[in-house]
Protein backbone atom coordinates (compact mmCIF):
# COMPACT_ATOMS: atom_id res chain seq x y z
CA UNK A 1 0.00 0.00 0.00
CA UNK A 2 1.71 3.14 -1.20
CA UNK A 3 -0.02 5.79 0.87
CA UNK A 4 -2.78 6.44 3.34
CA UNK A 5 -5.31 7.16 0.62
CA UNK A 6 -4.73 3.63 -0.63
CA UNK A 7 -5.39 2.27 2.84
CA UNK A 8 -8.59 4.28 3.18
CA UNK A 9 -9.76 3.23 -0.28
CA UNK A 10 -8.95 -0.35 0.58
CA UNK A 11 -10.91 -0.17 3.84
CA UNK A 12 -13.90 1.34 2.05
CA UNK A 13 -13.73 -1.40 -0.57
CA UNK A 14 -13.58 -4.30 1.91
CA UNK A 15 -16.23 -2.53 4.05
CA UNK A 16 -17.08 -5.54 6.37
CA UNK A 17 -20.59 -4.22 6.93
CA UNK A 18 -19.56 -0.87 8.40
CA UNK A 19 -21.72 2.22 8.25
CA UNK A 20 -20.98 3.85 4.86
CA UNK A 21 -19.07 6.78 6.35
CA UNK A 22 -17.10 4.91 9.03
CA UNK A 23 -13.97 4.74 6.92
CA UNK A 24 -14.54 7.96 4.96
CA UNK A 25 -14.37 9.89 8.24
CA UNK A 26 -10.86 8.72 9.07
CA UNK A 27 -8.57 11.72 9.21
CA UNK A 28 -5.13 11.81 7.58
CA UNK A 29 -3.06 11.58 10.76
CA UNK A 30 -5.02 8.57 12.03
CA UNK A 31 -4.75 6.88 8.64
CA UNK A 32 -1.00 7.43 8.69
CA UNK A 33 -0.74 5.74 12.08
CA UNK A 34 -2.85 2.76 10.97
CA UNK A 35 -0.88 2.57 7.73
CA UNK A 36 2.32 2.30 9.74
CA UNK A 37 1.00 -0.79 11.52
CA UNK A 38 -0.19 -2.41 8.31
CA UNK A 39 3.05 -1.75 6.46
CA UNK A 40 5.05 -3.07 9.39
CA UNK A 41 3.12 -6.33 9.09
CA UNK A 42 1.74 -6.00 12.62
CA UNK A 43 -1.84 -5.83 11.36
CA UNK A 44 -3.70 -6.59 8.19
CA UNK A 45 -6.29 -4.36 6.60
CA UNK A 46 -9.37 -6.58 7.13
CA UNK A 47 -8.62 -6.93 10.86
CA UNK A 48 -8.09 -3.21 11.08
CA UNK A 49 -11.38 -2.63 9.26
CA UNK A 50 -13.24 -4.83 11.76
CA UNK A 51 -11.61 -3.04 14.68
CA UNK A 52 -12.42 0.42 13.28
CA UNK A 53 -16.04 -0.59 12.79
CA UNK A 54 -16.46 -2.13 16.27
CA UNK A 55 -14.81 0.76 18.07
CA UNK A 56 -16.78 3.35 16.07
CA UNK A 57 -19.97 1.76 17.42
CA UNK A 58 -18.70 1.82 21.01
CA UNK A 59 -17.80 5.49 20.57
CA UNK A 60 -21.16 6.41 19.03
CA UNK A 61 -22.17 8.60 22.04
CA UNK A 62 -18.72 10.09 22.48
CA UNK A 63 -17.71 13.55 21.33
CA UNK A 64 -14.99 12.33 18.97
CA UNK A 65 -14.32 15.85 17.74
CA UNK A 66 -12.31 16.33 20.95
CA UNK A 67 -8.60 15.56 20.30
CA UNK A 68 -8.31 13.43 23.47
CA UNK A 69 -11.26 11.28 22.37
CA UNK A 70 -9.78 10.89 18.88
CA UNK A 71 -6.57 9.62 20.43
CA UNK A 72 -8.46 7.32 22.81
CA UNK A 73 -10.45 5.92 19.89
CA UNK A 74 -7.26 5.37 17.87
CA UNK A 75 -5.61 3.53 20.77
CA UNK A 76 -8.72 1.37 21.22
CA UNK A 77 -8.79 0.49 17.51
CA UNK A 78 -5.16 -0.69 17.66
CA UNK A 79 -5.81 -2.56 20.93
CA UNK A 80 -8.83 -4.34 19.44
CA UNK A 81 -7.08 -5.10 16.15
CA UNK A 82 -4.17 -6.68 18.02
CA UNK A 83 -6.61 -8.73 20.10
CA UNK A 84 -8.32 -9.91 16.91
CA UNK A 85 -4.94 -10.92 15.55
CA UNK A 86 -4.06 -12.82 18.74
CA UNK A 87 -7.38 -14.64 18.83
CA UNK A 88 -7.07 -15.55 15.13
CA UNK A 89 -3.80 -17.42 15.73
CA UNK B 1 -43.21 -0.97 39.75
CA UNK B 2 -43.44 2.77 40.37
CA UNK B 3 -40.44 4.77 41.50
CA UNK B 4 -41.39 7.91 43.40
CA UNK B 5 -38.11 9.35 44.55
CA UNK B 6 -34.49 8.64 45.40
CA UNK B 7 -35.42 8.27 49.06
CA UNK B 8 -38.24 5.79 48.42
CA UNK B 9 -36.02 3.72 46.12
CA UNK B 10 -33.25 3.76 48.69
CA UNK B 11 -35.76 2.58 51.30
CA UNK B 12 -37.11 -0.18 49.00
CA UNK B 13 -33.63 -1.36 48.05
CA UNK B 14 -32.85 -1.87 51.75
CA UNK B 15 -29.10 -1.82 51.23
CA UNK B 16 -27.01 -3.30 54.04
CA UNK B 17 -25.24 -1.01 56.50
CA UNK B 18 -21.45 -0.87 56.50
CA UNK B 19 -20.04 -3.32 59.05
CA UNK B 20 -18.90 -2.05 62.41
CA UNK B 21 -15.26 -2.89 61.61
CA UNK B 22 -15.19 -0.01 59.09
CA UNK B 23 -16.20 2.55 61.73
CA UNK B 24 -13.56 1.20 64.12
CA UNK B 25 -10.95 1.27 61.37
CA UNK B 26 -11.65 4.88 60.36
CA UNK B 27 -11.58 5.89 64.05
CA UNK B 28 -8.26 4.20 64.72
CA UNK B 29 -6.57 5.46 61.52
CA UNK B 30 -7.71 9.01 62.35
CA UNK B 31 -5.82 8.90 65.65
CA UNK B 32 -2.29 10.25 65.07
CA UNK B 33 -0.60 7.83 67.46
CA UNK B 34 -2.13 4.60 66.12
CA UNK B 35 0.51 1.97 65.39
CA UNK B 36 0.37 -0.44 62.46
CA UNK B 37 -0.10 -3.23 65.00
CA UNK B 38 -3.21 -1.59 66.44
CA UNK B 39 -4.64 -0.88 62.97
CA UNK B 40 -3.86 -4.45 61.88
CA UNK B 41 -5.61 -5.84 64.95
CA UNK B 42 -8.79 -4.00 64.03
CA UNK B 43 -8.64 -5.34 60.47
CA UNK B 44 -7.84 -8.83 61.71
CA UNK B 45 -11.12 -8.87 63.65
CA UNK B 46 -12.75 -9.39 60.22
CA UNK B 47 -10.82 -12.30 58.65
CA UNK B 48 -12.41 -11.80 55.24
CA UNK B 49 -11.39 -8.16 55.14
CA UNK B 50 -7.87 -9.06 56.30
CA UNK B 51 -7.52 -11.72 53.61
CA UNK B 52 -8.69 -9.45 50.80
CA UNK B 53 -6.52 -6.53 51.93
CA UNK B 54 -3.48 -8.79 51.99
CA UNK B 55 -4.33 -10.02 48.48
CA UNK B 56 -4.70 -6.43 47.34
CA UNK B 57 -1.33 -5.54 48.85
CA UNK B 58 0.17 -8.35 46.76
CA UNK B 59 -1.62 -7.31 43.58
CA UNK B 60 -0.25 -5.31 40.64
CA UNK B 61 -2.00 -2.25 42.09
CA UNK B 62 1.06 -1.78 44.32
CA UNK B 63 3.61 -3.97 42.59
CA UNK B 64 5.77 -4.18 45.70
CA UNK B 65 9.18 -5.73 44.93
CA UNK B 66 8.69 -8.60 47.38
CA UNK B 67 5.73 -10.60 48.61
CA UNK B 68 3.81 -8.98 51.47
CA UNK B 69 3.52 -11.79 54.02
CA UNK B 70 1.60 -10.23 56.90
CA UNK B 71 -1.16 -7.73 57.44
CA UNK B 72 1.16 -5.61 59.62
CA UNK B 73 3.55 -5.41 56.65
CA UNK B 74 0.65 -4.49 54.35
CA UNK B 75 -0.52 -1.66 56.63
CA UNK B 76 3.05 -0.44 57.01
CA UNK B 77 3.77 -0.46 53.26
CA UNK B 78 0.43 0.98 52.11
CA UNK B 79 0.26 3.50 54.95
CA UNK B 80 -2.31 4.08 57.68
CA UNK B 81 -3.96 7.08 55.95
CA UNK B 82 -4.76 4.93 52.89
CA UNK B 83 -5.83 1.64 54.44
CA UNK B 84 -9.32 2.92 55.35
CA UNK B 85 -10.15 3.79 51.74
CA UNK B 86 -8.93 0.40 50.51
CA UNK B 87 -10.87 -1.38 53.26
CA UNK B 88 -14.01 0.49 52.19
CA UNK B 89 -13.59 -0.82 48.64
CA UNK B 90 -13.02 -4.39 49.84
CA UNK B 91 -16.06 -4.24 52.16
CA UNK B 92 -18.47 -2.85 49.56
CA UNK B 93 -17.41 -5.27 46.79
CA UNK B 94 -17.85 -8.14 49.27
CA UNK B 95 -21.25 -6.93 50.50
CA UNK B 96 -22.80 -6.29 47.10
CA UNK B 97 -22.14 -9.57 45.33
CA UNK B 98 -25.43 -10.02 43.51
CA UNK B 99 -27.23 -8.10 40.82
CA UNK B 100 -30.82 -8.30 39.66
CA UNK B 101 -30.35 -7.32 36.05
CA UNK B 102 -31.00 -8.45 32.51
CA UNK B 103 -28.29 -6.06 31.36
CA UNK B 104 -25.19 -7.12 33.23
CA UNK B 105 -23.60 -9.75 35.49
CA UNK B 106 -22.15 -8.81 38.87
CA UNK B 107 -18.70 -9.82 37.67
CA UNK B 108 -18.92 -7.54 34.64
CA UNK B 109 -20.29 -4.74 36.82
CA UNK B 110 -17.39 -4.90 39.31
CA UNK B 111 -14.84 -5.43 36.55
CA UNK B 112 -15.91 -2.13 35.00
CA UNK B 113 -15.80 -0.35 38.35
CA UNK B 114 -12.41 -1.82 39.28
CA UNK B 115 -10.99 -0.74 35.89
CA UNK B 116 -12.36 2.75 36.55
CA UNK B 117 -10.77 2.76 40.02
CA UNK B 118 -7.38 1.76 38.63
CA UNK B 119 -7.55 4.42 35.89
CA UNK B 120 -8.56 7.11 38.43
CA UNK B 121 -5.66 6.05 40.66
CA UNK B 122 -3.17 6.25 37.75
CA UNK B 123 -4.48 9.74 36.96
CA UNK B 124 -3.93 10.70 40.63
CA UNK B 125 -0.36 9.35 40.47
CA UNK B 126 0.36 11.33 37.30
CA UNK B 127 -1.00 14.47 38.96
CA UNK B 128 0.67 13.68 42.30
CA UNK B 129 -2.69 13.96 44.06
CA UNK B 130 -3.40 12.75 47.59
CA UNK B 131 -4.93 10.75 49.17
CA UNK B 132 -4.28 8.40 46.31
CA UNK B 133 -6.50 5.49 47.39
CA UNK B 134 -9.44 7.90 47.62
CA UNK B 135 -9.25 8.05 43.81
CA UNK B 136 -9.24 4.25 43.58
CA UNK B 137 -12.26 3.81 45.85
CA UNK B 138 -14.16 6.68 44.16
CA UNK B 139 -13.75 4.89 40.82
CA UNK B 140 -14.67 1.57 42.43
CA UNK B 141 -17.95 2.97 43.80
CA UNK B 142 -18.91 5.33 40.99
CA UNK B 143 -21.71 3.18 39.54
CA UNK B 144 -22.96 1.70 42.80
CA UNK B 145 -26.36 3.36 42.35
CA UNK B 146 -26.97 1.12 39.33
CA UNK B 147 -27.25 -1.91 41.62
CA UNK B 148 -30.39 -0.38 43.15
CA UNK B 149 -31.75 0.78 39.81
CA UNK B 150 -31.43 -2.44 37.79
CA UNK B 151 -34.66 -4.05 39.09
CA UNK B 152 -36.59 -0.97 37.94
CA UNK B 153 -34.82 -0.97 34.59
CA UNK B 154 -35.76 -4.63 34.14
CA UNK B 155 -39.45 -4.10 34.81
CA UNK B 156 -40.18 -0.59 33.73
CA UNK B 157 -40.36 1.57 30.67
CA UNK B 158 -36.61 2.13 30.81
CA UNK B 159 -35.79 -1.27 29.34
CA UNK B 160 -38.12 -0.70 26.39
CA UNK B 161 -36.60 2.72 25.81
CA UNK B 162 -33.13 1.32 26.17
CA UNK B 163 -33.75 -1.40 23.60
CA UNK B 164 -35.29 1.09 21.24
CA UNK B 165 -32.76 3.87 21.65
CA UNK B 166 -29.59 2.04 22.58
CA UNK B 167 -27.85 3.51 19.59
CA UNK B 168 -28.81 7.07 20.37
CA UNK B 169 -29.09 7.91 24.08
CA UNK B 170 -26.75 7.16 26.99
CA UNK B 171 -28.45 5.13 29.75
CA UNK B 172 -27.77 7.77 32.43
CA UNK B 173 -29.75 10.31 30.38
CA UNK B 174 -32.60 7.84 29.87
CA UNK B 175 -32.69 7.21 33.61
CA UNK B 176 -33.03 10.91 34.34
CA UNK B 177 -35.61 11.42 31.59
CA UNK B 178 -37.82 8.60 32.89
CA UNK B 179 -37.22 8.74 36.66
CA UNK B 180 -36.11 12.32 37.26
CA UNK B 181 -32.79 11.09 38.69
CA UNK B 182 -30.09 8.67 37.64
CA UNK B 183 -27.73 6.05 39.06
CA UNK B 184 -25.20 8.75 40.00
CA UNK B 185 -27.74 10.56 42.22
CA UNK B 186 -28.81 7.28 43.75
CA UNK B 187 -25.24 6.15 44.42
CA UNK B 188 -24.42 9.44 46.11
CA UNK B 189 -27.54 9.09 48.28
CA UNK B 190 -26.37 5.63 49.39
CA UNK B 191 -22.92 6.98 50.26
CA UNK B 192 -24.61 9.75 52.24
CA UNK B 193 -26.67 7.13 54.08
CA UNK B 194 -23.41 5.34 54.90
CA UNK B 195 -21.95 8.65 56.17
CA UNK B 196 -18.98 8.40 53.79
CA UNK B 197 -16.84 11.49 53.09
CA UNK B 198 -18.38 14.36 51.11
CA UNK B 199 -15.66 14.13 48.44
CA UNK B 200 -16.65 10.53 47.66
CA UNK B 201 -20.35 11.43 47.54
CA UNK B 202 -19.55 14.24 45.09
CA UNK B 203 -17.35 12.12 42.85
CA UNK B 204 -20.15 9.55 42.54
CA UNK B 205 -22.89 12.17 42.11
CA UNK B 206 -21.05 14.13 39.41
CA UNK B 207 -19.12 11.49 37.50
CA UNK B 208 -21.19 12.29 34.38
CA UNK B 209 -21.14 16.07 35.03
CA UNK B 210 -17.85 16.74 36.84
CA UNK B 211 -17.84 20.49 36.22
CA UNK B 212 -20.89 20.73 38.52
CA UNK B 213 -19.05 19.25 41.52
CA UNK B 214 -19.18 22.05 44.08
CA UNK B 215 -16.19 21.16 46.30
CA UNK B 216 -13.82 18.52 44.92
CA UNK B 217 -13.85 18.90 41.16
CA UNK B 218 -10.51 17.07 40.86
CA UNK B 219 -11.83 13.78 42.21
CA UNK B 220 -15.01 14.02 40.11
CA UNK B 221 -12.99 14.89 36.98
CA UNK B 222 -10.60 11.97 37.52
CA UNK B 223 -13.49 9.50 37.93
CA UNK B 224 -15.25 10.97 34.89
CA UNK B 225 -12.23 10.46 32.64
CA UNK B 226 -11.45 7.07 34.21
CA UNK B 227 -15.03 5.90 33.51
CA UNK B 228 -14.63 6.91 29.86
CA UNK B 229 -11.35 5.00 29.63
CA UNK B 230 -12.81 1.86 31.27
CA UNK B 231 -15.76 1.94 28.86
CA UNK B 232 -13.51 2.56 25.86
CA UNK B 233 -11.36 -0.43 26.80
CA UNK B 234 -14.54 -2.56 27.14
CA UNK B 235 -13.46 -3.83 30.54
CA UNK B 236 -16.75 -4.94 32.05
CA UNK B 237 -19.89 -2.86 31.83
CA UNK B 238 -22.73 -1.37 33.83
CA UNK B 239 -25.17 -2.38 31.13
CA UNK B 240 -24.63 -0.23 28.08
CA UNK B 241 -21.48 -0.83 26.10
CA UNK B 242 -20.91 2.71 24.93
CA UNK B 243 -18.36 5.37 25.81
CA UNK B 244 -20.13 8.31 27.47
CA UNK B 245 -19.44 11.86 26.27
CA UNK B 246 -16.33 13.56 27.65
CA UNK B 247 -16.54 16.83 29.54
CA UNK B 248 -13.78 18.87 27.84
CA UNK B 249 -13.64 21.09 30.97
CA UNK B 250 -12.88 18.01 33.10
CA UNK B 251 -10.02 16.96 30.83
CA UNK B 252 -8.67 20.49 30.86
CA UNK B 253 -8.99 20.65 34.65
CA UNK B 254 -6.91 17.48 35.03
CA UNK B 255 -4.15 19.19 33.04
CA UNK B 256 -2.89 15.93 31.55
CA UNK B 257 -1.23 15.65 28.17
CA UNK B 258 -2.89 13.49 25.52
CA UNK B 259 0.44 11.64 25.48
CA UNK B 260 -0.47 10.28 28.95
CA UNK B 261 -3.30 8.18 27.51
CA UNK B 262 -1.20 5.18 26.34
CA UNK B 263 0.40 4.98 29.80
CA UNK B 264 -2.98 5.03 31.57
CA UNK B 265 -4.37 2.32 29.27
CA UNK B 266 -1.26 0.18 29.72
CA UNK B 267 -1.43 0.47 33.51
CA UNK B 268 -5.10 -0.47 33.61
CA UNK B 269 -4.41 -3.46 31.36
CA UNK B 270 -1.46 -4.54 33.50
CA UNK B 271 -3.17 -4.24 36.88
CA UNK B 272 -6.77 -5.25 36.22
CA UNK B 273 -6.71 -9.05 36.46
CA UNK B 274 -4.77 -9.21 39.71
CA UNK B 275 -6.95 -6.55 41.35
CA UNK B 276 -10.11 -8.36 40.19
CA UNK B 277 -8.69 -11.59 41.64
CA UNK B 278 -7.92 -9.84 44.94
CA UNK B 279 -11.37 -8.27 45.32
CA UNK B 280 -13.75 -10.82 43.80
CA UNK B 281 -13.75 -14.37 45.07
Amino acid sequence: MANRQTLKTHLIRINVGAEPDTFCQLDSATCDQYQHQVEGGELNAPMLAHAIQDVAEIFSFANVDEPVMQELQRLCVLRRAHKLKTSAR
Amino acid sequence: MKVASIQSLLYEADMPALPEVYARLTAVTAQPGSTTAVISAVIQSDPGLAEHLLKLANSALFNFPRRVETLVDAVHLIGAPHIGDLALGVIVVGMLDEVNSDLVSIKSFWRHNIACGIAARVIAILRQEQPIERFFVAGLLHDIGSLMLYPYINEGALMALLRDRDRHVPLYRLERAVLGFNHADLGAALLRQWALPDALQEAVAFHHAPSHAPHDAMLAAAVHVADIIANAMELGSRGQRRVPPLSPQAWQYLGLSIAALPLILAQVEEQLESVVAALIT
